[in-house]
């Protein structure tokens, strides 16, 4: 026979009754009827889900204001700031290094790198901003 | 099933996408703040911010995360965030009026089951009202409140034994009176 402690253990609402098992809910019944407590617990179990469902079922959302207004999408400034700062550090690079005594040995070539990188910046970075 | 929404990120139709989003979402991101806020006003203004936080980083929406549990988290945070802001301002204030209910004495509102679910932590009272508005899926509520499915089951039988527990003792007071 099933005890007060073990009644509580088991889900009381309707949509649990297919998970107590081959047992059903003949025990829990069975407890029920010989226990007042247990017997007010069901009941007030099936009030109680009759209550919440009543309340909460298929709430749905009042009417929002969707941001359609919004002149643009996501702002391109980190991706400016981000494109202006490896620009500046490349041309940085290649300035040191025309100054550096490399690059007075090397001076044609480091020019030739300094156009290279801003050359790469220029394309890489807007390329690289517009895929993102 | 946000096959299409993905597609239309590829293609960059942000606004096309962010409208899919937000017919297909909109519903579960306000009950979400519902379940977290206990209050129409502002699980309302917290859907509002959720939304636009969706739209303005639809575009950097990073494909290696599910996009549902994406929009539950922003959603999530956004009704923390409200939740936080609304505490601290009632902390200032000190004022019973502008509290929402689950601040308030139990005794005070206690009439109705929502009172009742007031007097609940809030874990439980979250989910405990998302587990009725999404038709009693646990699924559902363990994805939208990002807690695993064992614990979403034991916290509502948990939730709903105090509760009944509550109700009841009600029921047997008002028959020996």
């Amino acid at each position: 026979m099933m005890d007060c402690a073990e009644f509580k253990e088991q889900p009381g609402c309707a949509e649990f009754k297919e998970q107590l098992g081959c047992g059903g809910t003949g025990p829990l019944d069975a407890h029920a009827s010989s226990c007042p407590g247990c017997a007010a617990l069901a009941a007030a179990f099936a009030e109680l889900d009759a209550a919440l469902t009543a309340q909460y079922s298929g709430l749905s959302a009042p009417p929002l204001r969707m941001p359609r207004a919004l002149p643009a999408g996501p702002s391109m400034l980190p991706a400016a700031l981000d494109w202006i700062a490896w620009s500046g550090v490349t041309a940085c690079c290649a300035v040191l290094l025309i100054f550096s005594p490399l690059g007075t040995v090397l001076s044609a070539w480091a020019w030739m790198i300094l156009l290279l990188c801003v050359a790469v910046a220029c394309v890489f970075w807007p390329a690289k901003t517009l895929q993102s | 099933m946000d096959e299409d929404v993905i597609r239309c990120l590829d293609a960059r139709r942000t606004q096309e996408a962010f409208e899919l989003v937000a017919s297909r979402y909109r519903d579960r991101i306000y009950r979400i703040a519902l379940a977290v806020l206990a209050d129409e006003g502002l699980a309302e203004d917290a859907a509002q911010e959720a939304l636009l936080r969706i739209w303005k980083s639809l575009s950097g929406f990073k494909r290696n995360a599910e996009l549902r549990t994406w929009i539950y988290s922003i959603s999530r945070n956004c009704a923390l965030m409200v939740l936080a802001s609304r505490k601290a301002r009632a902390a200032g204030e000190l004022d019973e009026d502008l509290l929402p209910a689950k601040f308030a004495a139990p005794a005070r509102a206690s009439h109705d089951v929502d009172g009742m679910l007031n007097t609940l932590r809030p874990q439980y009272q979250q989910v405990v009202r998302l587990f009725y508005m999404q038709e009693k899926s646990y699924e559902e509520v363990a994805e939208m409140l990002d807690l695993p499915m064992g614990t979403v089951k034991t916290v509502l039988h948990r939730a709903r034994l105090e509760l009944a527990t509550m109700a009841a003792g009600r029921l047997m007071q008002k028959g020996t009176r």
